[in-house]
């Protein structure tokens, strides 16, 4: 705290530096001195669809180390790599695995560990059709072609056998606005419907069929759900389920549906393999009873650390956020990892080191 | 003849009459029309904002996504007051100084070049001196901190304040400076004890609306200090601020946070407001003083 002593010698008097030093003093504990170590600051950035659950472990485990006060800004996944690359922050937040020329642009070593688990639904609302409608990628795909335009299509009475389907006309709703929701939606579809791959393609914003209705940001879509009889469109699982929307079991790679909830999206994890690769994801999950649209988040921290009481902090709050952190997840609507990828990804951490000396968790996280 | 005449004239005058009424009433109107902007502004403000001020408000820092509401932006005025005051540490003395050596002694090429840089940068947007600080001093500090968010929004700061001190030295009578130098006193001090305290009132007034332009300032802070959700003192460390906060809340989808955003915009715009008319009632009383 270097910082506050050259204020005060600065002579900067009254009351507004007399109330930030209270508060500094009341705030920031410093590590090392006098036992359990008390954690100091750090500061990461980057995803912002990761930014509910960062913060509610930093609140969580500012409880444990009092000095620890992580500070998460939901800058973007690009801002987030950016400043990591510029390290100007501790660590760095990404919806998507570290690409090769990201990678070479890193001034060292760094480790990818994924933290939780999301779910993108196909969420409708049609009334008659009760949540858990059946569909697979080239369906959908169709739909969002426009080719399948009515929800009795013969396409998709061959994938609800016995399911009364109503003759309304479908509506399909998008994202207007530049999303990482759309991204592994469309990356989803251009997986499994060929039309699609070689149409609209995948991307943050596509070129979407005409007359389709584009809403900004989940809540658009998810209110433009909830109120129109025949649409269908797409969100994250959380803002399915704020908005008790219809969603579509989809079908998986063995040939079974698979409705999204916390456990089919967890399981969606089973398959991910550490060190992460740039290629790496969880859509189309082999692992049984996984949901097909699953996303992960990351976080990128360097391997070799020079402060040593950051390194300590840094590894003392991931291996909390990756063990009784995630308890935390299903609350705000995440999954969690399974316990083997979390075990890996703990694994990953231990390469933090500084100097050559491995940093190794604290007892009160691990404890 | 004559009587043609008359009523020629009378007719002449009664259109001419009946334009200047027109033209004075389209007036009036555009008058009434550039109020209407502010009046929503105002209006939309207050009637949002004032629901989300509470004591928990002013003095709580985030709450966490569990329970958004229970929070408040305490750590954003805080931020605001250590980047915005740094900022005037900073920038007022520079500035005055600039002024001071162009109204009393500058001539010719260098205070030309110096006017010409005030005036640059007071047109430069500001996310570019965000973006300038952030490439050079936040990479280089290997932090975002308070102090480059101080230094990015000195570098708005400097120009106003310059610049309007100027205005404000060159209303200084030149006789006030020509009999103190006649009566014997050194130029330093016809200065500091002439014309500065002459101008007194106008300087606070160039701080002022300074101030005012440093505390909206979002983009240059997003890009330097980059927020943060505890109250924090250190110039070195990433810090919140007002304006970024209400940027960040206003595009959340939770309706709790976005009342807290309005809240922010409320106490921002009443700040501003009352530094503005600070500035307007000072700089009309240097006015009266000076004719």
């Amino acid at each position: 705290m270097i910082g506050e002593r050259r204020w005060k010698r600065a002579g900067v008097g009254g009351a507004i530096v007399f109330a930030l030093v209270a508060a500094a003093c009341g705030g920031s504990g410093g590590g090392g001195g006098g036992g359990s170590f008390s954690g100091v600051p750090l500061a990461g950035a980057g995803s912002t669809f990761a930014a509910p659950i960062y913060t509610q472990w930093a609140k969580d485990f500012n409880g444990i180390e009092s000095g620890a006060q992580v500070n998460y800004q939901a800058i973007g996944s690009g801002g987030g790599v950016d400043a990591f690359t510029k390290q100007t922050v501790q660590f760095g937040a990404s919806d998507a695995p570290l690409q090769p020329e990201q990678q070479s642009a890193l001034p060292g070593d760094a480790i990818e560990i994924p933290t939780v688990l999301g779910g993108v639904s196909v969420a409708y609302n049609v009334k008659g059709i009760d949540t858990g409608l059946k569909l697979d990628g080239a369906t959908i795909g169709d739909i969002f072609l426009r080719k399948i335009t009515s929800w009795n299509d013969p396409a998709i009475a061959a994938l609800n056998p016995g399911v009364s389907l109503p003759n309304t006309p479908i509506k399909p709703v998008h994202r207007s606005d530049d999303s990482g929701t759309t991204f592994v939606f469309t990356t989803w579809l251009s997986m499994g419907s060929g039309a699609w791959k070689s149409g609209p393609g995948a991307a943050t914003t596509v070129q979407w069929p005409a007359g389709e209705a584009g809403k900004d940001g989940s809540d658009g879509v998810a209110g433009y759900l909830a109120s129109t009889d025949g649409s269908v469109g797409y969100v994250s699982y959380d803002y399915a389920v704020a908005n008790h929307l219809g969603v579509a079991a989809v079908k998986a790679q063995d040939g079974s549906f698979v409705a999204p909830s916390v456990d089919s999206i967890s399981a969606a994890g089973g398959g991910l393999q550490l060190p992460i690769a740039p290629d790496t994801n969880v859509l189309n999950s082999t692992a049984p009873g996984a949901y097909p649209l699953a996303t992960t988040t990351y976080v990128m921290i360097y391997a070799n650390q020079t402060d040593k009481d950051q390194a300590q902090t840094l590894v003392d709050f991931f291996t909390w956020g990756l063990t009784k952190g995630q308890d935390s997840a299903a609350q705000l609507e995440y999954a969690p990892l399974p316990e083997q990828v979390a075990q890996a990804a703990l694994q990953e951490l231990s390469k933090i080191n500084v100097g050559g000396t491995p940093v190794t968790a604290s007892s009160s996280v691990t404890g | 003849m004559i009587a043609s005449a008359q009523t020629g004239a009378a007719a002449t005058f009664g259109r001419r009459r009946l334009k200047d009424r027109a033209f004075t009433a389209f007036l009036w109107a555009c008058g009434g029309v550039a109020l209407v902007p502010l009046g929503v502004i105002a209006y939309y403000v207050v009637r949002r904002g004032l629901p989300a001020l509470s004591v928990a408000f002013f003095t709580k820092t985030p709450a966490g996504p569990l329970d958004p509401s229970a929070g408040g932006m305490v750590q954003s005025f805080i931020g605001s007051g250590l980047i915005v005051g740094m900022a005037c540490l900073i920038s007022i003395p520079l500035g005055i100084l600039t002024a001071i050596y162009l109204s009393e002694y500058g001539r010719g090429r260098i205070a030309d070049a110096i006017r010409f840089v005030a005036e640059i940068l007071l047109s430069t947007p500001s996310i570019v001196a965000g973006l300038v600080v952030s490439a050079v001093v936040v990479t280089a500090m290997r932090s975002f901190s308070a102090i480059a968010g101080s230094l990015a929004i000195s570098l708005l700061m400097w120009p106003v304040i310059t610049r309007a001190t100027e205005e404000i030295l060159r209303l200084v009578p030149q006789e006030l400076r020509e009999g103190a130098l006649a009566l014997g006193l050194p130029r330093w001090k016809v200065i500091l004890r002439i014309v500065i305290p002459t101008a007194g009132a106008g300087i606070l007034t160039a701080m002022m609306l300074a101030v005012a332009r440093g505390l909206g300032e979002t983009a240059p802070i997003l890009l330097t200090a980059l927020g943060s959700d505890y109250v924090n003192s250190s110039p070195w460390r990433p810090t919140d601020a007002v304006p970024l906060r209400i940027y960040d809340y206003a595009r959340q989808p939770l309706e709790a946070l976005q009342q807290v955003a309005w809240g922010g915009a409320i106490t921002l715009m009443v700040g501003v407001l009352v530094l503005s008319i600070g500035a307007r009632v000072l700089s009309a009383r240097q006015e009266r003083r000076l004719r």
